[in-house]
């Protein structure tokens, strides 16, 4: 055993050789007296064994075959897309994200979008404007036969300006339907393999991908609908879920903490657990969705939810209090 | 109470470091992330960081040193990311480990992150022994075999490793204290 060196290191270092030797073979019992009487020489040495301790601790307790799969994973080069990828949209400018005009066809279209927790409000050249809510995307084809708007994903406020002379009908396509509003005003909302439609102005005719009959369902003024692609699955008066949103609120009555939080994730980075014995509780009331932490603030404070957050909130499982 | 005097001069700092320079902190993150959500996040962890540092007063250029720290914390978000994907990945395809509780679910992810952020800055092959050794239970002499170097190298490798996990450990103890 070497004597105690001054240098800053040198505890570490020993300590990584300590680490060594006692996972090649057991100490012999004059090597544990040496490494007794090393941990003990200097308080730098105490410190650099616990912590070798706790790194050992570490990786004792983790599942092997998981922790190589998920440590050992091409970390670097997928940081190194992603921040290219950044560095690349940020030389580009905003100019990609909003859209460009394509002149050769007389057509103008465009790809929108917000990311989750974003809200926006754009106006396209025929004067109609649309909300996005958080996480949304659509595309757009403006011409003389017709207006079509494609919603990839999320959902779309849209008031549609008249504009018969120059623009063609305003249809809104999404991967189940294809919807004629007739009035001015329609919401859209593409969830996993449901359409949802709310009619504010106006009735809307819904033509199913997949319907065998050629006529359109009608979905009237002030209900709202949901549908495959295959047919109508519900028609109801409006909700004040479906349109709470255009004033940046969660407003729900007695829904199920479960499904609340999915609503909220929409909003929020990261995972939200609900324990399963709160999945059931009864959830009322209006929530900004603009910051989903004064949500959870504002469930801890009015139901018996213990919130915790882990990862600086990238985490969370609420708990019964 | 002479603590208070002293600690107060600080806190000012902070905050008219706060109020003069967040919102460019934040346009500069945002900037490099494309996601507003986190990029107000990640500014309030760059301030947070700061102010764990205690070392405000010594800050000449307030703009370049946040945008440095920013930086890290940037990266350190992608790679907290990369490995949540990771993890829940492992987790979709093992039945087993998906039933277990969440709790031990997340108690297993911050003990990968912590492993994670010390293997972080490894070169490659330092990392590649050290899993091996320390994870898949492989000797010295097969590490050597299978990576065609010399037991000395391998166990070089090893030691290599460790220092650098501790010295890192070591960081964060005086960081946070």
């Amino acid at each position: 055993m070497k004597p105690p060196e001054t240098s800053p290191n040198s505890s570490l270092e020993q300590a990584a050789e300590w680490i060594i030797r006692q996972q090649e073979a057991p100490l012999s019992y004059q090597d544990k007296i040496a490494f007794e009487h090393w941990k003990n020489t200097s308080k730098a040495n105490q410190k650099a064994w616990l912590m070798a301790e706790k790194l050992m601790g570490d990786i004792e307790s983790l599942p092997k075959d998981m922790a190589i799969k998920v440590l050992n994973r091409p970390d670097s080069s997928e940081r190194r897309y992603a921040i290219g990828k950044l560095a690349l949209l940020l030389a580009a400018g905003p100019s990609l994200w909003g859209g460009y005009q394509a002149v050769k066809h007389q057509q103008w279209f465009a790809d929108y979008r917000t990311a989750k927790g974003e809200f926006k409000k754009v106006t396209l050249p025929d004067g109609s404007t649309i909300k996005l809510n958080t996480a949304t995307a659509f595309n757009i084809e403006l011409s003389k036969k017709k207006r079509l708007l494609t919603l990839k994903e999320g959902e779309i406020d849209v008031q549609i300006a008249s504009n018969p002379h120059r623009y063609g009908p305003f249809l809104v396509n999404t991967q189940e339907v294809e919807l004629t509003p007739i009035g001015q005003n329609i919401a859209v909302r593409q969830e996993q393999q449901i359409t949802r439609v709310v009619a504010l102005k106006g009735d809307v005719y819904a033509l199913p991908h997949q319907k065998q009959a050629n006529h359109p369902i009608v979905i009237s003024a002030g209900t709202e609908a949901s549908l495959s692609r295959f047919s109508l699955i519900s028609n109801t008066p409006i909700k004040a879920l479906s349109t709470s949103w255009l004033d940046h609120m969660i407003a729900v009555n007695n829904m199920p903490l479960a499904q609340f939080i999915k609503e909220v994730s929409r909003y929020r980075h990261g995972i939200i657990r609900v324990s399963p014995n709160l999945a059931d509780l009864a959830i009322s009331g209006a929530f900004p969705n603009s910051d989903t932490n004064i949500i959870l603030t504002m469930l801890s404070h009015t139901y018996p939810i213990e919130v915790k957050k882990h990862f600086a909130g990238y985490w969370v499982s609420l708990e019964k209090r | 109470m002479p603590p208070l005097v002293d600690s107060k001069m600080p806190h000012a700092k902070l905050h008219f470091l706060y109020s003069d320079h967040h919102s460019w902190l934040y346009t500069w993150i945002r900037k490099r992330l494309d996601n507003h959500f986190d990029a107000a996040d990640l500014a309030q962890d760059t301030f947070l960081r700061i102010h764990s540092r205690h070392n405000i007063d010594k800050i000449k250029e307030p703009r370049p040193y946040l945008a440095t720290v920013a930086k890290g914390i940037i990266s350190h978000f992608y790679r907290r990311k990369s490995l949540e994907q990771s993890y829940l990945n492992y987790l979709s395809t093992m039945p087993d480990a998906a039933a277990s509780s969440d709790e031990y679910r997340l108690i297993l992810l911050q003990t990968l992150e912590q492993v994670d952020i010390l293997l972080d800055a490894m070169p490659s092959h330092i990392k590649k022994v050290f899993l091996m050794h320390q994870l898949e239970g492989m000797k010295y002499k097969e590490i050597a075999d299978e990576m065609g170097i010399s037991l000395i190298s391998a166990k070089r490798y090893m030691k290599q490793a460790l220092i650098q996990c501790l010295s890192i450990m070591e960081d964060d103890i005086l960081e946070t204290t």
